[in-house]
């Protein structure tokens, strides 16, 4: 296998690590997701690199607003 | 009941699905034969084009924090991969796209950290007003009079009592507001030692018009962080008369 192609995996399983730990962390820490059970969502976020973390952040676009989400929770209290 | 859905969490996606149809715009034209809109602009080196992901990445930063701004660029870096390992021609592709995103995620998250900072500050902020409010609407319940002045003589605070007595006088000078005078009490004053020595000073104090007030006057540090001095006025002109 050629260099370049090393530092290609290596460079995709880096982001896809990192995405995936921010993401399992915002999923572990979210009352409510898309489905309405968390177990699907983790599988898919980390079995599908890269791809899988895309999918959970265009079903929980909230995750880009966490003050509105905060106030609207508090006013729900 | 129908949930009111807020839109600005739509604006992200919007975004960086915007700056991904720009980014891979010259092969979109390709793929779909659009030849009118064949611009030499969309084949050439992508660096300047990559710029364009600042706006959802700040934006992200601003709105999400710290996360925001990781979660934006790590998406940023998903996008421009596909150019960098398998389209562009150009020398160093993957390089420069690492480097892009190293730039733009340290500005993301600046932004993020300095947004962070900026909330603490407006929250503490807001919590030192509410408690000098609260102080304030203590004091001013007090049968005694109380006036808080700063080292210029300024007053910054006077009681309804102390209003009642003297007229409203916050803005104007102590000595100008309650002795009439155009020049500071001395050697009278302790104002000076009271807010540099922090000492708690008593004294009586005669004012125009034959009132007698016993003065107990103490520093106080006000929300901005001036030390100013905190008089309470005790009406002894009776006492006195006697």
């Amino acid at each position: 296998m050629e260099t370049e192609w090393v530092i290609r995996i290596v460079l995709f399983g880096v982001v896809h690590w990192i995405l995936a730990g921010v993401l399992l962390h915002d999923l572990a820490s979210r009352q409510k997701v898309f489905g309405g059970r968390k177990a699907p969502w983790a599988v898919i976020i980390l079995i599908i690199p890269c791809f899988g973390s895309l999918l959970y952040l265009a079903f929980h676009p909230q995750i880009f607003n966490p003050d509105y989400n905060r106030d609207h929770r508090d006013k729900k209290d | 009941m129908r949930q009111r859905i807020n839109v600005k969490q739509f604006i992200m996606p919007l975004l960086m699905i915007l700056c991904a149809l720009f980014y891979y715009f010259g092969e979109l034209v390709d793929w779909a034969a659009w030849d009118a809109l064949r611009q030499n602009f969309f084949y050439g080196v992508h660096d300047i084009h990559r710029l364009l992901f600042l706006a959802p990445i700040i934006y992200a930063a601003y709105t999400a924090r710290v996360k925001g701004a990781i979660i934006a660029t790590l998406v940023s870096f998903i996008i421009f991969l596909p150019r960098a390992f398998f389209i562009s021609p150009f020398p160093d592709p993957l390089l420069r796209m690492v480097l892009f995103t190293i730039f733009a995620g340290v500005i993301g998250v600046l932004v993020g950290t300095i947004r962070n900072q900026t909330i603490k500050s407006q929250q503490l902020e807001a919590t030192l007003y509410n408690e000098r409010n609260k102080l304030l609407k203590i004091l001013d319940g007090m049968a005694d009079g109380v006036l808080i002045t700063d080292a210029d003589y300024k007053i910054r605070f006077m009681n309804s009592n102390m209003v009642k007595d003297f007229g409203e006088g916050a803005g104007s000078t102590c000595y100008e507001h309650l002795q009439k005078r155009a020049t500071p009490c001395e050697p009278d004053c302790k104002i000076l030692s009271v807010i540099s020595g922090g000492e708690i000073s008593q004294w009586e104090c005669r004012f125009p018009g034959g009132r007698t007030y016993e003065v107990v006057a103490a520093p106080y540090i006000d929300t901005d962080g001036t030390t100013c001095q905190i008089s309470i006025f005790r009406d002894i002109s009776n006492r006195r008369a006697k």
